[in-house]
């Protein structure tokens, strides 16, 4: 019982970072790594709110990797 | 294939589609909720919803699975290939209303946390007959949730399509549980041979569409490969160096196409407005034949969802940005000869005219 009460509190703090997470990539990170994304209704928002919650590890190694090869090009340009 | 994403690219087939669906849903629901009733009088209103949207959601995974080889068999199924994931999104929110009302129903009302009660209650995980049958529903509901809330064209693209593709192949691991769920539910809980019978009847007509048009599939492949070469003039030889002899003009029908697999390219090789032009036969989207597609206004379209390919340089015509391999073809005579060696995504390759 001690296991599934451990997996089941591992699945819900998943949710919650995603949730959390979901919040703040489609407010910023969505447009970033997609130029499509840029703009998209809040509507569009909702939808993609469900999968980002799923899909949190991947969309954020993806977001952090945009975001350090931006960086690298803007600092690549100031030089 | 959006420049900016819509939360749902509406055309009216797909309103016709949705409508008929909905249709559909609703008939079933108010069919099956007066047939319980009628066979049992004493049933609950949570119990009335439990039965009717897990068989409703069953009933339309085998409708979903079935679709993709009905469609590879009998092209005149094509529509329903094209709305097929607002199916899939409805099938899923059927499964977790089931999903819901049984948690509330059966977990929720002691103590335990509604979801170790689910995992808990019955712990006999080595027994084959006991198998926590409400476990394999849970799992099988995660899958349908991940595949429905990846369904929109930004997830095709962000995940990249081979992983988005190997994602929603996933429907096949959540149907061998869900019927694992429903067999060990009749045994555990039901006994109902009305549900199994249904059930085996389900797997038996999903699996042999498989066979069938798998079968099929490996014959159209066999008919594609090279063939042999009508006899040639020297002059002619030189010309066709790298060439392949692909089929006669008279074999393609206007605005349609040949597939073709040529030293292992799989081609699709189109007819049109008196000329001759050949693409990667796999769509960009979620790889669609696009042998099977028509040319429309002057574009290839793949028979899936409709997505577009100029035939000169397997370009989406502006402002989508979708591109395909194209490959050299020359005609002579009668006879069509193609290039296996790829051009990169998108390059133009002039047509070759039929005289
Ligand atoms: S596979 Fe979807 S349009 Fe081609």
């Amino acid at each position: 019982m001690k296991t599934i009460e451990f997996l089941v509190d591992l699945f819900y703090l998943y949710l919650f970072f995603g949730v959390v997470f979901a919040a703040m990539f489609l407010c910023r990170g969505a447009a970033l790594i997609d130029e499509a994304a840029r703009g998209i209704s809040w509507k569009t928002r909702a939808l993609l709110f469900p999968g980002s919650v799923a899909m949190w590890p991947v969309l954020w190694r993806k977001w952090r990797k945009t975001a350090r090869k931006m960086k690298t090009a803007t600092s690549n340009e100031t030089l | 294939m959006s420049v900016l994403y819509d939360p749902i690219h509406w055309t009216p087939h797909k309103r016709m589609y949705d409508r008929l669906m909905l249709s559909f849903v609703a008939g079933y629901l108010l069919l099956f909720g007066v047939l319980q009733l009628a066979l049992h009088p004493q049933i609950t209103a949570e119990t009335l919803i439990i039965r009717a949207t897990g068989t409703l959601a069953f009933l339309m995974l085998h409708i979903i699975l079935s679709i993709g080889p009905l469609c590879r068999l009998y092209p005149k199924f094509l529509p329903l290939l094209y709305n097929r994931r607002h199916l899939g999104v409805t099938m899923f929110l059927l499964a977790l209303t089931h999903g819901i009302f049984n948690l509330v129903q059966f977990h929720a009302l002691g103590n335990a946390d509604p979801l170790v009660s689910l995992f808990g209650s019955n712990t006999q995980y080595g027994s084959l007959a006991r198998f926590p049958f409400q476990a394999l529903g849970f799992f099988a509901l995660i899958i349908l949730f991940l595949m429905a809330a990846t369904s929109h064209d930004f997830w095709l693209k962000n995940l990249t399509p081979p992983v988005w593709k190997a994602l929603h192949m996933g429907v096949y691991g959540a149907y061998a549980m869900l019927v694992l769920h429903v067999m060990l539910g009749v045994i555990q809980l039901e006994k109902s041979p009305v549900l199994t019978g249904l059930t085996g009847l389900g797997m038996f007509t999903v699996i042999g569409l498989h066979v069938m048009a798998a079968w099929k599939q490996a014959q159209k492949e066999a008919g594609a490969s090279a063939r042999k070469q009508p006899p040639l003039e020297t002059q002619q030889e030189d010309t066709l160096r790298g060439f392949v002899y692909a089929c006669e003009v008279a074999e393609i029908p206007d605005n349609r196409a040949k597939l073709l697999i040529l030293e292992g390219e799989n081609i699709a090789l189109f007819k049109y407005d008196g000329k001759l032009s050949a693409v990667h036969n796999l769509c960009k989207h979620q790889n669609g034949p696009l042998s099977e597609g028509k040319v429309i206004d002057g574009c290839i379209t793949c028979p899936w969802h409709g997505y577009q390919y100029l035939p000169e340089n397997g370009q989406s015509p502006p402002p989508f940005e979708e591109k395909v391999c194209t490959y050299d073809v020359q005609v002579h005579g009668s006879s069509v000869f193609v290039n296996p060696k790829p051009y990169p995504e998108g390059t133009s390759r002039p047509p070759a005219l039929i005289v």
